[in-house]
């Protein structure tokens, strides 16, 4: 048996001596670029504010399907640039400084700089329905907005809207609340969901992931009530759930903000990041491939 | 015959009473006998069925034959008859020749699946170069060089290979095979000049040696029972006229298994093409045309499952991935057609 396994390990250090010889290509100094698949919030919010609005991905980025799967990739990968929520910062990670176009130095993602404006990959985090809230989910809406909900929001590592003081003291209607959407959102959603039952145990919150598009899908076919959206709702879906809601009015709430934070491996000798090399980085027609072309990277600390 | 009828003589002239149960239940089973033929003809028609069916549904999808309108009066979502609608900017040469996969794009759409097309077949024929000589080969040493307790204990533990959910196997060619693979490339590259380390754990690589592992239980229980329906004069023939052990694997059972060991190969490959949990989290998911093993791609069955979640409905990014699934169901239809023609071909020989 031993014997076998190792002659199957020498069959495949040969087969992969083959074909990385063959292929030529990657160095120590090159970017890896991890991604989102191509319909998170996320992945949409990044291309808008780094690439622009005409902006597009460069192909061949490791695409993952989860906020935390890129974290956990590039705490594992030397070479990886990775965008994700601030929340979901790791030891093995460092999140990078970033600098908008035209200004005067890079701004680190905090809460702070956040929700003060100056930091430039900042986004909203939405809740979308259908017409008017009504009983239970008004109560809930109102609550989400107020200090206790907008708590919740930043021990989770968000950054929350300015909060209402809710003034109506009476307690919600006995009631189930079907949410679904955003998975970037899914952990305040569950939160808001757990602490508010805990308070009215007459209502009942159920709070499923899936993606800001599933979120949206469901709240258009009817099937859940509030949809998390961390990207606005596009055109096609608007169009849909005015014709297939027999014209009710779409309601969006702002929630928090989300400070899309660019991650490299702990031991990446970068501190910041321009904008303009993020777009060259990531964009369609990109220049930048490897390390050594970034503002600010140590030439000759190239990483091993 | 006789004991049949002294038996129910028995019976009857024991107690009236259970005679007339038995005329009923006869007279029952009687009734009976059509609706259980009607089952079993339904059973062995229903693979049919189902395969039509599904074939159609995703055809339909992909086609965007029906929207959903709210009915004005009844106030319900209903589906109408929209006829065919081309989606924009389409065309199949865009389609099968372009590595632009970006359905996403908001003016100008594209739909290029070269680079999912070569993602799928670079894992498929790199697992299988993996499994099909470990499967067949554990296949032979199961069959004919092993007996008693090892025989019985390596088949349980082969089956409990397949038992593993996929995503499982994704997860531990993540975590455990990715940085396994990165360590030994970089190892490498320090004894061979020249050599290229990979620098993602997640690539071709990785996929292929999880779904060579994903697809060892199929081609080992196939093979190894294919060889078991060989005949034992066969070898005693053979080991007659002084054939050594090898001589019997190589020159007898298998030109005698050989229907039996493609059909085992055809599974395997089968399960890779189909593969999808796995492969989503192996391959690195890079829209990308892998010009060597450790190089990230992406797969057509990965592609659809984490996009379809979130594609609206009905839209034209919804389409093109039921489309993508009519290419799949086209490939394994051609994979399937193949596999017969040539067992057909082997028969042929044999007969001729």
């Amino acid at each position: 048996m031993l014997r076998r396994s190792s002659s199957f390990l020498g069959i495949l250090g040969c087969l992969g001596l083959f074909l990385g010889c063959g292929g030529g290509g990657t160095s120590s100094d090159d970017i890896v670029r991890v991604s989102r698949q191509n319909n998170s919030g996320t992945y949409a919010y990044f291309r808008e504010a780094v690439l622009g609005k005409e902006g597009q991905f460069k192909l061949g980025s490791i695409d993952q399907s989860g906020s935390k799967d890129v974290v956990e990739l590039v705490s594992i990968t030397p070479q990886a640039i990775g965008y994700s929520g601030m929340g979901y910062a790791t030891p093995e990670v460092k999140m990078l400084a970033v600098k908008a176009e035209g200004a005067d130095a890079a701004v680190a993602p905090t809460s702070e700089n956040a929700a003060a404006g100056a930091y430039p990959l900042a986004r909203g985090l939405y809740i979308y329905l259908l017409g008017e809230p009504e009983g239970a989910t008004k109560h809930y809406l109102n609550w989400i907005m107020s200090p206790e909900g907008q708590k919740i929001v930043e021990d989770i590592g968000y950054v929350p809207m300015p909060a209402v003081e809710v003034t109506d003291e009476t307690a919600p209607p006995e009631a189930t609340i079907k949410v679904a959407g955003s998975d970037t959102m899914v952990n305040a959603a569950q939160a808001w969901a757990e602490v508010y039952m805990k308070k009215y145990p007459q209502v009942s919150i159920q709070v499923s992931g899936g993606g800001s598009g599933v979120g949206i899908a469901k709240l258009i076919d009817g099937t859940v009530d509030l949809a998390n959206a961390s990207r606005d709702m596009k055109e096609e879906e608007r169009e849909q759930a005015i014709s297939k809601s027999a014209g009710k009015e779409i309601k969006e709430i702002t929630t928090a903000l989300d400070a899309l934070a660019v991650y490299v491996h702990k031991e990446n000798p970068l501190n910041e990041i321009d904008i303009e090399d993020l777009k060259q980085i990531y964009g369609d027609g990109g220049t930048i491939q490897k390390w050594s072309q970034v503002k600010g990277y140590p030439a000759d600390d190239a990483t091993n | 015959m006789t004991l049949q009828t002294s038996q129910s003589e028995i019976a009857s002239g024991g107690s009236k009473s259970s005679g007339g149960l038995s005329q009923l239940l006869n007279r029952i089973s009687d009734k009976l006998e059509p609706v259980i033929e009607w089952t079993i003809w339904f059973c062995g028609w229903s693979s049919i069925i189902f395969v039509a069916a599904i074939f159609l549904f995703v055809a339909i999808e992909a086609g965007g034959f029906f929207e959903q309108v709210l009915d004005e009066e009844t106030n319900k979502l209903e589906y109408r008859w929209k006829g065919f609608e081309p989606i924009k900017g389409f065309t199949f040469k865009e389609f099968f020749t372009s590595i632009n996969w970006r359905p996403d794009r908001y003016d100008k759409p594209e739909y290029g699946i070269l680079a999912l097309l070569v993602g799928t077949g670079a894992v498929t024929i790199g697992s299988m170069i993996l499994a099909v000589p470990l499967g067949l080969g554990a296949a032979v040493f199961i069959s004919e060089f092993c007996t008693g307790r090892v025989k019985e204990t390596l088949k349980i533990v082969i089956e409990l290979l397949a038992a593993i959910p996929s995503i499982v196997w994704g997860f531990i060619g993540v975590v455990v095979l990715g940085p396994l693979i990165v360590s030994a490339t970089h190892q490498l590259s320090h004894i061979i000049p020249g050599f290229q380390p990979a620098f993602v754990g997640v690539n071709v690589l990785n996929a292929s040696i999880i779904l060579a592992l994903m697809s060892v239980p199929v081609i080992v229980s196939v093979g190894e029972d294919s060889l078991k329906a060989v005949p034992d004069s066969y070898r005693e023939a053979a080991l007659s006229l002084g054939a050594s052990r090898w001589e019997i694997v190589y020159r007898v059972l298998f030109p005698a298994a050989k229907n039996g060991l493609l059909a085992a190969v055809l599974l395997g490959v089968g399960r890779a093409i189909g593969e999808t949990m796995a492969v989503l989290l192996c391959t690195g998911h890079a829209v990308n045309i892998p010009t060597k093993l450790t190089d990230p791609a992406r797969t057509l069955t990965a592609t659809i499952a984490s996009e379809l979640g979130e594609a609206v409905r009905g839209g034209d990014h919804y389409r093109i991935l039921f489309f993508i699934g009519v290419v799949l169901f086209a490939i394994t239809f051609v994979v399937n057609l193949v596999a017969d023609l040539v067992v057909k071909g082997i028969k042929g020989q044999d007969n001729a």
